[in-house]
């Protein structure tokens, strides 16, 4: 599995969504189930999969799947 | 949780607070002493609590008069540039009031306030009612937005040494009922309705403020 079907799969898992609705235009607070609640859920899941940890502004900023992306490269991880 | 926009008043504004609380507690309201001890400044979770500035003034009034916005307050007019600044140059003389501008990354997305509503003579009921709303597009609907209402809470219960927290809030505002239930407020009994609106009253304590709040204090205080 590559970084993007993992980032996708973390994606669904937390916010226990279908698979084919993690596009990268996803984005915190368009659907029911990524409130903010899960947006913490998301966070700790992303952390454990990626083994990285995030700053405040990062996990402020993570309001998208684009976005998670563009974060994660900063900590080497390739999409 | 239903979708919903940051950009909506989470509270309330503080113009007819007095008047809104006396009718829902039939007139049992204590006189206001007035808030024996402030800070101008707060800050905590990334975000800062300052002072407004007549710079700011523009901008806030522009937020404050968007249609999305002012649906959810209390008082739903519009207010005059003129009007704003009044209130601005009075902001000094409000004894139970206080209002900050709110910064993320030295922007500013929003305004905040605190209002003392009941107290007693020795402050052992002291009840304040805080509100918020973020008005900066980019911060719309962003997990910020619960930063200055935690910067403002723990601002409240331990320092000015609130017992309680009160948010009135219109019925229908199922964002700002959904955003306050996350922060650790339970529905009170009373409601009212003034003219066609319905206004829910929920309370918060600081047990159940710290309960309900204890991870995303956590991530926002990294």
């Amino acid at each position: 599995m590559n970084n993007s079907e993992k980032l996708r799969q973390t994606f669904a898992s937390a916010l226990s969504v279908d698979l084919d609705k993690v596009v990268d235009e996803l984005a915190y607070n368009t659907i029911d189930e990524w409130d903010s609640t899960a947006h913490m859920i998301l966070i700790s899941e992303l952390e454990n999969d990626f083994d990285v940890m995030l700053e405040t502004d990062e996990i402020i900023d993570l309001s998208s799947v684009a976005k998670a992306k563009e974060i994660l490269q900063k900590y080497n991880v390739t999409f | 949780m239903l979708n919903y926009d940051f950009s909506a008043s989470l509270n309330s504004l503080l113009t007819d607070t007095d008047f809104i609380y006396t009718a829902m507690t039939n007139g049992a309201i204590n006189i206001n002493k007035g808030m024996t001890k402030r800070l101008n400044r707060l800050s905590g979770y990334g975000i800062e609590l300052r002072p407004i500035e007549e710079s700011d003034l523009e901008q806030l009034l522009e937020w404050r008069n968007r249609h999305d916005i002012r649906i959810m307050m209390k008082n739903q007019g519009l207010i005059s540039f003129d009007s704003h600044v009044a209130w601005f140059k009075a902001l000094g003389t409000k004894s139970t009031q206080q209002h900050f501008a709110i910064d993320y990354k030295s922007t500013l997305i929003g305004s905040a306030n605190v209002s003392l509503i009941e107290s007693t003579s020795d402050s052992t009921q002291m009840q304040f009612e805080p509100g918020l709303y973020i008005g900066h597009e980019g911060y719309k609907g962003n997990i910020v937005a619960f930063a200055p209402s935690l910067v403002l809470n723990d601002y409240c219960f331990d320092y000015l040494g609130a017992k309680r927290l009160v948010a009135t809030v219109l019925l229908q505002n199922k964002a700002a009922i959904a955003y306050n239930t996350k922060l650790g407020y339970q529905a009170m009994s009373e409601q009212c309705t003034e003219g066609e609106k319905e206004w829910l009253i929920m309370g918060l304590q600081k047990q159940e403020y710290q309960h309900a709040t204890k991870m995303i204090r956590g991530f926002l205080s990294r």
